[in-house]
């Protein structure tokens, strides 16, 4: 192997067995990155699928901000106004009647579990199995002379729907990193 | 950038205008010889086809990002005007090599040279990379069948690799494989325009990956482009690893790593490939570790490829010289930076801890207050309150300015002198070269390659030879020189005595030959032998001169 460029003599001019061998660990190596780069990008693609359910969900409340003002709205349970019986709308009624089945989001599934995308608090990135998981949380408009000018804390079951509210939908990405939030009205 | 000059003694003029000899040409010749004429000094053909080449390139990754609607949509209409502009600046290519045909070497022999130009491959390419534009103004052409076509574009390309590959083969005729893999990556006299290619090719995928990288961190963005980027990394990955692998097969071929294993294994060690071995594995171990490691951290330590640039410049080499040389200097800079550090750090802990014990809880939190005051920082996160503890802030600010700036300023006049010492280096290079008077190419390639790494300007450059060719001039008059000098070099020593002898009889003819004879006759004016050898000199003695 030992060779100077400016003293040896010329060589063999085409692959020589080593170089054949060399060869054939380059396209190895590429085959390796190409294998590595899909399941990263199968990875990305479960991402995917995690932003299209915090969008399906940004979408569904979007559209019901208007709709669900109307008296005949198809989804009673999270109605705006009074119930009949007096009884308060809250959000627990109306997150169960969207993902029982039959319901609008019902058919959602998150990638990574491949089971309904939970809702929680917040992401989490040491906690890698709230991956594809969404967070709804709520903003209110704090008094004036507050320091913030909107609080924002998770949206609860026993929390109040019958007037309309500003929202917001966070995906949690592969990493369980908060991924882009979506504010919306409801 | 880099100067690049010819093989001539005297300094390259800047190629801005053909040569005042070329008045008496044709406008089509000077046009040529200015333009496209790769065997003229004066061209600027080299310009020209690097900046058609950047164009072919732009027209490639703007083809690419068409094809990402959130891209593409909101800037469809300057989309459309680069495409315009493209198309405008490659016709008017092709219609000056056109018109200029009938200058070029090969084709000006050929009866019809136009013909024969525009039947030759590389117009063929010119001609299909425009024509799908002008096609498309008279038959409704589908878009996505458009943009396939304007991917002819790219085979612009060869005219600049087509050439590259040829001087390659030439240079690397009845080479190994090997060798030749070593050519391609590594810089040496076989490497030709190819190895140039090549590095500006990594360049490029190094700018583009840690873009890409900066722009994955802008949370709008990625969410968009968010498989965009996996390709874009898995493509850059492919070709760095490649590269890496190139690198360390064919690194044997450099002088100092001939041996199989263990000169492998110490071209491995080299920073530049600790650099790039960094560049391509948080890629893989994204997923063999993705349980254990940081995904985050993963994705912003890819931005140690930026460091793959330092390869390219000898700017990094420079540096680390300077701080290996004034290291000792640094060094005792650094430790009165620590004493004051933790001296104050002590005082302002026992001046200000019981006023403020959640601030100044301790020694190693007061040195986070001494050292952002010393740099004159001051985030004012942790500030003094007792009047001892402010009198101490203000004494170690001022002294701060002082103490922080010696290394600043050690290393800046030692990466100047650093610098100055190279130059002088490539000056007296160049003196050495210019002892027969010419550059020749291999003189040419070396001071190329070290006006490239010393950063020199074409006006720097000239500047060198003209002064390396005076103080030559100036060697060349020994006389000038104080005779220790003269007499170190037997050459110089002969023609200083010629010299003389030449001075002593202009002297004789000048002066009154009689009156002198009289005059140095006197008593004690001179001996007997000089005066014989006067005479001798001045031809007067006969006797010597039958002789």
């Amino acid at each position: 192997m030992n060779s100077d460029p400016e003293t040896s003599p010329p060589r063999q001019q085409g692959p020589t067995p080593t170089d054949r061998v060399f060869l054939i660990f380059l396209v190895a190596l590429a085959i390796c990155v190409i294998g590595v780069g899909r399941l990263i990008y199968i990875e990305g693609q479960k991402n995917e699928v995690s932003k299209a359910n915090a969008d399906a969900w940004s979408t569904w409340f979007t559209q019901s901000s208007t709709e669900r003002f109307a008296p005949d709205y198809a989804l009673p349970d999270c109605a705006a106004g009074p119930r009949a019986d007096a009884s308060p709308a809250t959000w627990g009624p109306c997150l169960a009647a969207l993902t029982a089945p039959g319901g609008p989001l019902a058919l959602l599934r998150n990638p990574f579990t491949q089971q309904a995308p939970a809702l929680v608090d917040k992401c989490e990135h040491s906690n890698k199995a709230l991956a594809g998981a969404l967070v709804l949380e709520k903003r209110v408009p704090t008094p004036p002379g507050s320091p913030l000018p909107v609080a924002i804390s998770a949206l609860t079951e026993h929390d109040r729907i019958e007037e309309k509210m500003q929202l917001r939908v966070t995906y949690c990405d592969m990493g369980a990193y908060a991924g882009r939030s979506v504010e919306i009205d409801f | 950038m880099a100067a690049k000059f010819n093989t001539s003694a005297a300094p390259t003029p800047s190629a801005a205008v053909p040569p005042a000899d070329d008045s008496g040409q044709s406008f089509r010749k000077r046009a040529y010889t200015w333009l496209l004429d790769p065997e003229s000094p004066h061209s600027q053909h080299k310009t020209v086809e690097r900046w058609v080449g950047l164009l072919i390139v732009a027209n490639l990754f703007a083809l690419l990002l068409e094809q990402v609607p959130a891209i593409y949509e909101p800037y469809q209409n300057s989309f459309h005007l680069f495409d315009v502009f493209s198309v405008a600046i490659f016709t008017l290519e092709y219609l000056l090599r056109l018109y200029l045909a009938p200058e070029d070497a090969e084709f000006k022999r050929r009866r019809h040279a136009r013909l024969a130009y525009v039947s030759s491959p590389f117009a063929i390419i010119d001609l299909l990379a425009i024509a799908p534009f002008y096609l498309q103004a008279f038959v409704p052409v589908d878009l996505r069948v458009l943009r396939l076509l304007r991917l002819l574009r790219i085979l612009k390309l060869f005219r600049v690799l087509i050439p590259a590959i040829q001087e390659f083969k030439l240079l690397n005729a009845q080479r190994s494989f090997r060798q030749k893999l070593h050519a391609l990556v590594f810089p040496s006299e076989y490497g030709g325009q190819l190895h140039g290619l090549f590095d500006g090719f990594i360049v490029v995928w190094v700018v583009i990956s840690v873009i890409a990288v900066i722009l994955e961190s802008v949370q709008s963005i990625n969410h968009v482009l968010h498989l965009e980027f996996i390709i874009l990394d898995t493509l850059a990955v492919g070709i760095f690893s490649l590269e890496y692998a190139l690198r360390l097969y064919s690194c044997v071929e450099e002088p100092g790593y001939e041996k199989a294993l263990s000169g492998r294994f110490k071209q491995a060690r080299t920073p530049s490939m600790l650099v790039d071995a960094m560049a391509i594995l948080p890629f893989f171990l994204e997923v063999l570790l993705h349980n254990l490691l940081d995904l985050r951290f993963l994705r912003l330590f890819r931005l140690m490829r930026l460091l793959k640039l330092t390869r390219y410049t000898g700017a990094t080499a420079t540096l680390t010289k300077v701080i290996v040389r004034e290291w000792p200097v640094m060094g005792a800079s650094a430790f009165i930076m620590l004493l004051l550090v933790v001296l104050t750090a002590s005082l302002g802990y026992l001046f200000e801890h019981e006023a403020q014990p959640d601030k100044f809880e301790n020694i190693p939190q007061s040195i986070y207050w001494a050292v952002i005051t010393l740099a004159s920082v001051g985030y004012g996160d942790i500030s003094p309150v007792t009047p001892m503890g402010r009198i101490m802030t203000i004494v170690l600010a001022l002294m701060g300015i002082g103490i922080f700036a010696i290394p600043a300023a050690l290393l800046s006049s030692a990466f100047t002198d650093q610098l100055r010492i190279e130059r002088e280096k490539l000056r007296n290079q160049l003196y050495e070269m210019l002892e027969d008077g010419i550059l020749s190419p291999e003189e040419t390639e070396l001071l190329n390659r070290e006006a490239a790494r010393l950063h020199l300007s074409q006006d720097d450059v000239d500047q060198l030879i003209e002064r390396a060719r005076r103080e030559r001039e100036l060697m060349e008059d020994v006389s000038t020189l104080p005779l220790h000098k003269i007499a170190t070099r037997s050459v110089h020593a002969v023609e200083h005595y010629k010299s003389l002898i030449g001075q002593i009889r202009q002297l004789g003819i000048l002066t009154d030959a009689a009156d002198f004879e009289r005059v140095a006759q006197e008593p004690e004016r001179m001996t007997a032998g000089d005066l014989a050898l006067w005479r001798r000199i001045q031809g007067l003695d006969k006797t010597a001169e039958g002789n």
